[in-house]
């Protein structure tokens, strides 16, 4: 039975790529745009209602933040940030954009039925395994990982494969863990760090699918 | 880059590379405004959200007590990778036992405020983060429990 799964598994991974059914968060947010529908219309309106709303809280919490600043501060601090951090996103927009193409291509690279397969709802223990792996693996700060979580979601990974995702990645990430926490702490300490949360993003990926289903 | 130039390579025909390229440019073109206020609003917590608070609180901290210092401090705790981790060498070198370190920068890693409210909130959403953190808050302290009871 599993055999006959994996060999159907196995030719569908070796199936060209079909553009048409292949969707992305970009493609999402442009049906949205140019206002025609595709089945998937439904969920592409959920996507800018939650876009915008991120957008509502962001600003509401960014004004607060200002208005403390200024006042423990005084006003000219604030723009002193803001020029700081607009000069920090032009250098870090290479990496930025960078990380966009790769979350843009992944859709056209990977069929949206392996996908859901591998990371989808049904996929089961095998799918939150993976998911480990590649939060663990995949190098690169928030502005890499989020978007790839969002082209994943709109790939077909569910909640708790995402949950997965962003749990192993903040936690096992192995760029980090070798370039910074290394240089700065004692290796019999990362060492102790890294066993006691090895198992962690499986079992917060375990609970979030127990509950959510 | 790396990554991105693999990509590059794998998408082999040009309408592929220039269709992901225009879903680059969509991308970019509808979360630049998040970005933008994303990044500004991280810089202006880690102006309210002081480092001098770790140093002076988990210097010296340990046991259970520690564990939850850490913890807090953690989450609280603003900025990049280099700014927890030049933190916790600093504090682990003042004499903070293990445990509370390792409560410390798992909680960071996975709570920080800054990153939370930032560049998860500009990405995933509200509703994703309440879900992730529901379910990743006991962990830090699990972690540094567990920390504590390890030989």
């Amino acid at each position: 039975m599993t055999q006959v799964c994996q060999a159907q598994c196995y030719k569908k991974f070796m199936q060209p790529l079909g553009p048409v059914r292949v969707s992305g968060a970009g493609a999402y947010l442009s049906t949205v745009r140019r206002g025609f529908g595709y089945s998937m219309s439904e969920r592409a309106k959920s996507q800018t209602s939650r876009l915008n709303t991120s957008l509502i809280i962001l600003t509401v919490l960014a004004v607060c933040a200002a208005i403390a600043v200024a006042i423990t501060k005084g006003p000219t601090r604030v723009i002193e940030i803001a020029a700081t951090y607009l000069g920090l996103l032009l250098v870090l927009s290479p990496k930025i954009l960078c990380g966009f193409f790769i979350a843009a291509s992944i859709p056209l690279l990977i069929p949206r039925d392996v996908f859901v397969r591998w990371l989808g709802e049904h996929s089961g223990h095998r799918g939150l395994l993976m998911a480990c792996l590649l939060g663990a693996l995949v190098p690169g700060g928030p502005m890499m990982i989020f978007p790839l979580a969002i082209s994943f979601r709109a790939a077909g990974a569910s909640t708790a494969t995402l949950i997965t995702f962003v749990t192993a990645w903040s936690l096992l990430s192995v760029n980090r863990t070798v370039i910074w926490e290394m240089s700065f702490l004692p290796w019999d300490y990362v060492a102790l760090r890294v066993l006691v949360c090895l198992p962690f993003p499986f079992l917060v990926g375990l609970a979030a699918k127990r509950v959510l289903n | 880059m790396g990554l991105a130039g693999i990509c590059w390579q794998r998408l082999e025909t040009p309408e592929r590379q220039s269709e992901a390229w225009t879903r680059m440019w969509r991308m970019t073109a509808n979360t630049a405004p998040l970005i933008i206020v994303a990044l500004i609003s991280a810089g202006l917590f880690a102006e309210l959200l002081p480092e001098t608070l770790v140093r002076n609180y988990l210097g010296d901290a340990s046991g259970i007590w520690g564990i939850f210092l850490g913890v807090l401090m953690g989450i609280l705790t603003p900025g990049g990778t280099f700014v927890c981790f030049a933190l916790a060498g600093g504090v682990l070198g003042a004499g903070a036992a293990y445990p509370a370190i390792v409560a410390y920068v798992t909680a960071w890693s996975m709570l920080a405020i800054t990153k939370l409210l930032a560049e998860e909130m500009a990405f995933l959403g509200p509703r994703f983060i309440l879900t992730r953190v529901a379910f990743c808050l006991p962990v830090p302290l699990i972690c540094g429990i567990i920390a504590q009871l390890a030989p």
